[in-house]
């Protein structure tokens, strides 16, 4: 059994216990000092859908900007026009669309790593777009989800906090996979 | 400088990457949508006599079709039979073929859209994408729809989760938690006030993301934002502690990356857990920065609250800012 496996298991039962333990833990802690735990907890879902209403506009209006940008191939010029940079810092080719999606689409990054994995499973290449899905998160869903929620608009440093953090995960995810896989 | 300062400021305004996005979808289809696609041949793919040409083309249905043409070259030029010309049947048509080099270059145009694969003579010579305007009204409804199923998808485990915070914070255990982890939230929120609930609420957050709960993540994450709005002067204005929750949100550290193990096992990777550690470095670094950016950028006249606050002063916006000074 290897170490990641290993490390796997015990991370997967923490994460499985957290959520029943966390019900566990607030609603006995809750119920020992006397709160009414029905009651409040009807009372804070009430919270629920009016999120719904609030974040509507701001998810639809970034997933229809992001869907028709994917759907247009401009980021298949980009990548085209790209490449030769990349190649020279060692990002493989095929590794490129991903970097460039993963902060706009969680679900069209996904795909595009799953198409490297299915063309050359134990290559290089989908060690790095692995590693480069597994490194950040979708940050334009992110800042829509988040701020639109609360209703701000003026996002300040927010995006470019946000996409050079994208940016250092690319980079230290060629970095680290050269230095472990080659 | 203050021009330079504005014009960064312009670039990296949601407004204009919202906007530019649409513009260049439009810009790159309407050019995909009028011109023909070329696919070119290396030398050795075709040969002298009659050549077998099949273009699959997977529609917006998901359903493959597949199309056989014939490529005939005498003498080193390629004909194209006239049937295959065709514009009025229901499939691509062959515009125009000829040589290039020791290769051909061939053009040709189809009315669908999806992905293409060209075949000649049994081997793959081509795959890309046939992009038409269709595919962009398509794209436009479709992804509405996916934003509504999502914003639904939240709602239940929001309705869960805020239900049980609650239950947490009447029974003062979510102050509790603040208080546990008050030199963090010191160090990375100096704006929250001692006890307060947000800094409850964003331990969960970080905790579920880290352990890969995205269905807790997500209620948690916007509870706190929902708190830290509270404390907030400009209610349509970013604060120093807002933005530091989105940029540990956006680089999402996660100590498993489950969906990808997923996918690396479906798609028969030998050993799917090998990533695991590179994931962690990898993200680890996308966090670090993210913090250190969202702490010193916000430091920068051009990120200030104040400038953001006067930035629909020279737009023609009649709800600006001026009226709610003035209150």
């Amino acid at each position: 059994m290897s170490a990641a496996y290993a490390f796997k298991m015990v991370v997967e039962q923490i994460s499985l216990l957290t959520i029943p333990l966390l019900f566990f833990l607030i609603i006995g802690y809750a119920m020992c000092r006397r709160v009414k735990v029905y009651e409040a907890f009807t009372e804070g879902g009430k919270e629920g859908f009016d999120i719904f209403l609030k974040i509507l506009p701001y998810i639809v209006a970034i997933l229809v900007a992001i869907g028709m940008f994917r759907a247009s191939g401009a980021l298949d010029f980009i990548t085209e026009s790209l490449a030769p940079y990349t190649l020279k810092i060692g990002m493989p080719a095929d590794v490129l669309p991903v970097a460039l999606m993963r902060p706009l689409s969680g679900s069209g990054s996904l795909g595009l790593v799953a198409d490297v994995i299915h063309n050359a499973p134990d290559s290089f290449s989908a060690k790095v777009a692995s590693t480069m899905f597994g490194a950040t998160d979708t940050t334009f869903y992110i800042i829509a989800l988040y701020f639109g929620s609360v209703g701000i608009r003026k996002t300040r440093h927010a995006v470019i906090a946000g996409l050079m953090a994208d940016l250092a995960g690319v980079l230290a995810a060629v970095w680290v996979c050269q230095l472990v896989f080659r | 400088m203050r021009t330079l300062g504005a014009f960064f400021r312009a670039l990296l305004n949601i407004n204009t990457i919202w906007g530019l996005l649409i513009l260049s979808a439009f810009a790159v289809c309407m050019l995909q949508h009028y011109l023909p696609t070329t696919t070119t041949f290396q030398p050795g793919v075709l040969h002298e006599g009659d050549n077998q040409l099949i273009i699959g083309i997977k529609g917006p249905n998901g359903e493959v079709q597949t199309w056989t043409y014939g490529l005939t070259i005498q003498s080193g030029a390629p004909v194209i039979a006239e049937d295959d010309r065709a514009t009025d049947q229901d499939r691509p048509w062959l515009i125009d073929a000829r040589r290039s080099g020791n290769g051909y270059l061939l053009t040709w145009d189809a009315d669908t859209y999806g992905k293409y694969t060209v075949t000649a003579n049994g081997a793959v010579v081509r795959k890309g994408s046939l992009v038409t305007l269709q595919s962009l009204t398509d794209a436009a409804f479709d992804w509405a729809k996916v934003g509504f199923d999502l914003a639904l998808g939240l709602v239940a485990s929001m309705v869960l989760f805020l239900g049980l915070l609650k239950v947490g914070e009447k029974a003062g255990i979510v102050q509790l938690v603040a208080r546990l982890v008050d030199p963090l939230i010191r160090f990375l929120f100096p704006e929250i006030p001692k006890d307060h609930p947000a800094a409850g609420a964003i331990v969960m957050n970080v905790t579920s993301t880290v352990l890969g709960l995205g269905n807790a993540a997500t209620p948690f994450g916007l509870k706190a934002m929902q708190h830290l709005q509270s404390l907030n002067p400009n209610r349509e204005v970013a604060t120093n502690a807002q933005v530091m929750l989105l940029a540990i949100n956006t680089a999402g550290f996660a100590l498993i990356p489950t969906t990808l193990l997923a996918v690396r096992k479906s798609e028969g990777c030998s050993n799917p857990f090998e990533v695991i550690g590179t994931c962690m470095v990898a993200g680890a670094t996308a966090t670090i920065v993210a913090i250190v950016l969202a702490k010193l950028l916000g430091r920068l006249p051009i990120f200030s609250a104040q400038a953001a606050l006067h930035e629909d002063d020279n737009m023609a916006v009649a709800d600006g800012p001026v009226q709610e000074e003035a209150r």
